[in-house]
């Protein structure tokens, strides 16, 4: 007499890993998108995230045996953009296979969103789906968060942002529920924000960022007089919202990573561009009246074509918890992320892995200094020498930051 | 740590991967005492791949290890507290076997250990299911259940409770002698949110608290 599953049944039914085509991106998931799990894909406009979608369902579509064909379905949930099926069937040749194992169904409300899933799971049993893509999740939560502020009449960010852990914990719960009843997987393809958020549990390089007040809520400068730097803070769109607190772990748990998607510059430039030289007068003891000399000024041009990056953050981070209490975010590389660059192949029409030139295909140049913990990214663009370079527009050494917060 | 070594409840504290693997593997490893470990889970949490590169499950001494470990999602308290209810059962069921087979030497006695991991999940959701009563009776309800089953000198059962070191901030308040210090503001925050779930079975239901 016993209940739950053995470890052993649970190793032999568990089925194989959802390939992303990304070698890199598959070696840091543990071979792919594993089944009864949430996974979490966020980046800016345009980079792709729609694409890696299809690419996930046409990889799913290739693994279909014949005889599962009915178990092995897949759906996409649409928000607000249509799937662009074309896409699939261009890639896919087998377009009976298409159409009979990719369903797709339109929401755009939470509530829907929450209700779909309760009734999914009422008929898991006769309706399997190994995959759910669903392509905009955080507009939704976001239309939803903006719906019950505006109806309050404006709510206090400390009530919304608990208002949004708890419902984001009952749709986390019931999808949960699905995936390990039917062994699926679950993908979220949502939006980045670009805020500053701070937590102030930990010292963060974010404490010194405040929020131009350009009317947009989405540019952050850095504040802290010691660096005036220009600073962009890349987020997930579940976190970075008009509901922001320190609470978000609290539905975190539930994911079992989250992927960024960024673009990255091509450090391999093959073009240098002097900008500027100027004459700067040199105090010397011997000439009263000074030296000039001439200063040249070369930056690099760079690349910003087909070239993006992946970084798989450690929501359940094993430093951290060593760490304990005396945690703090640092820029060393202790606590650094997993990053992989990949790239859009225009042949195949699908991402796949940069094999870097210098060797090494997941290695970031030296110049980059990559530094993370949990939940976003941003870039710092520093001049180093500011303070003492004549020329306000030229850029000597320039430093991404990859950091985030959980 | 070994099961010797448990209280009835004990909490334990953001544990890493490889301290869980490496007490699984302790504990299910003995020939000579069954242990079976329940691991309950609302998020899906179970370190399989560590586990698997610790104890390799194609070798044949670890394929009793693999079936000993018993695998539980459970998503609220309702749930939590069916399982209880079977473990109880299973403890049943064990006593009267035993009583049966006092004459039989060769009887192995078991052991369970129940680790759970993400109460406070399961606490949350039970209270969007039905009410904050209800929840805190369930939790009262499975927490005593749990010592009644452990106090039994026949059955032996010890339980595991994870949670995150972020919700134990009294316990290292208190252990960093940073209560005199701070008691205005620790204060001041318990007013405003009161105790978190894990500081509330620590303080009256715990017997230990692992770091």
């Amino acid at each position: 007499m016993s209940f739950g599953i053995p470890l052993s049944q649970l190793i032999v039914e568990s089925p194989k890993p959802l390939s992303s085509g990304i070698t890199g991106l598959d070696e840091m998931l543990n071979l792919g998108f594993q089944a009864r799990s949430i996974y979490e894909v966020f980046g800016p406009p345009g980079i792709g995230k729609t694409n890696f979608g299809i690419q996930l369902v046409g990889n799913s579509l290739e693994n279909i045996q014949p005889s599962d064909m009915n178990d092995d379905k897949v759906l996409w949930i649409e928000t607000f953009q249509d799937m662009p099926i074309n896409l699939l069937r261009e890639r896919f040749r087998k377009r009976d296979v298409v159409d009979e194992n990719v369903k797709r169904v339109r929401i755009t409300k939470f509530g829907q969103l929450l209700y779909f899933f309760q009734n999914l799971f009422k008929l898991s049993q006769s309706m399997k789906y190994k995959l759910i893509i669903i392509d905009g999740f955080s507009q939704i939560v976001c239309d939803h968060l903006c719906t019950l502020s505006k109806r309050s009449g404006g709510m206090l960010d400390k009530s919304i942002h608990e208002l949004k852990c708890r419902h984001l914990i009952l749709m986390f719960t019931i999808m949960t529920k699905y995936t390990h009843s039917t062994g699926s997987t679950i993908i979220l393809l949502n939006d980045c924000m670009n805020t500053a958020f701070q937590s102030n549990e930990f010292e963060s390089l974010e404490e010194y960022y405040e929020i131009l007040e350009d009317g947009s809520n989405f540019f952050v400068n850095s504040n802290n007089e010691r660096r005036k730097n220009n600073v962009h803070i890349l987020k997930s769109a579940l976190v970075a919202n008009i509901a922001m607190g320190s609470k978000d772990s609290t539905w975190e748990v539930f994911l079992r990573d989250r992927i960024g998607f960024f673009r990255d510059w091509n450090e391999q430039v093959d073009e240098t561009i002097f900008v500027k030289s100027k004459r700067v007068k040199m105090p010397s003891s011997q000439d009263n009246e000074g030296r000039t000399t001439i200063k040249e000024m070369r930056i690099n041009k760079r690349n910003f074509e087909n070239f993006r990056i992946a970084i798989v953050f450690n929501l359940h981070n094993e430093d951290r918890k060593r760490a304990g209490e005396n945690w703090k975010r640092t820029r060393n590389g202790d606590d650094r992320h997993s990053i992989v660059k990949f790239d859009f192949d225009k042949a195949t029409g699908q991402f796949r892995d940069i094999i870097d030139r210098k060797g090494g295909a997941a290695n970031i140049d030296s110049t980059l200094t990559l530094s993370a913990s949990s939940s976003s990214c941003s870039q710092v663009f520093s001049n180093t020498q500011s303070d003492n370079n004549p020329l306000p527009n030229a850029e000597e050494k320039e430093e991404i930051i990859y950091d985030s917060e959980g | 740590m070994n099961y010797e070594d448990l209280e009835l409840i004990t909490v334990w504290s953001s544990p890493t991967k490889s301290n869980l693997c490496q007490f699984i593997k302790k504990n299910l490893s003995n020939e000579h005492v069954l242990t079976q470990l329940f691991f309950i889970d609302a998020t899906s949490s179970f370190p399989l791949n560590q586990f698997q590169n610790l104890v390799p499950p194609t070798l044949p001494e670890n394929i009793k290890i693999y079936e000993n470990i018993r695998i539980n999602t459970c998503l609220d308290l309702e749930e939590l507290s069916a399982i209880t209810a079977k473990l109880l059962q299973i403890l049943s069921v064990n006593k009267i076997n035993a009583q049966k087979d006092t004459e039989d030497a060769a009887t192995v006695s078991l052991r369970i250990i129940l680790y759970i991991n993400g109460l406070e999940v399961m606490f949350r959701n039970s209270q969007f299911k039905s009410s904050p009563q209800r929840s805190h009776e369930l939790l009262r309800d499975i927490l005593l259940k749990l010592r009644v089953m452990g106090n039994d000198e026949k059955a032996s059962i010890r339980t595991l409770l994870e949670f995150p070191k972020e919700q134990l901030l009294d316990y290292y308040l208190i252990k960093n002698n940073k209560t005199n210090v701070s008691s205005v503001r620790n204060k001041r925050r318990r007013v405003k949110n009161g105790d978190s779930l894990a500081e509330y079975i620590w303080k009256y239901y715990a017997d230990l608290l692992l770091e």
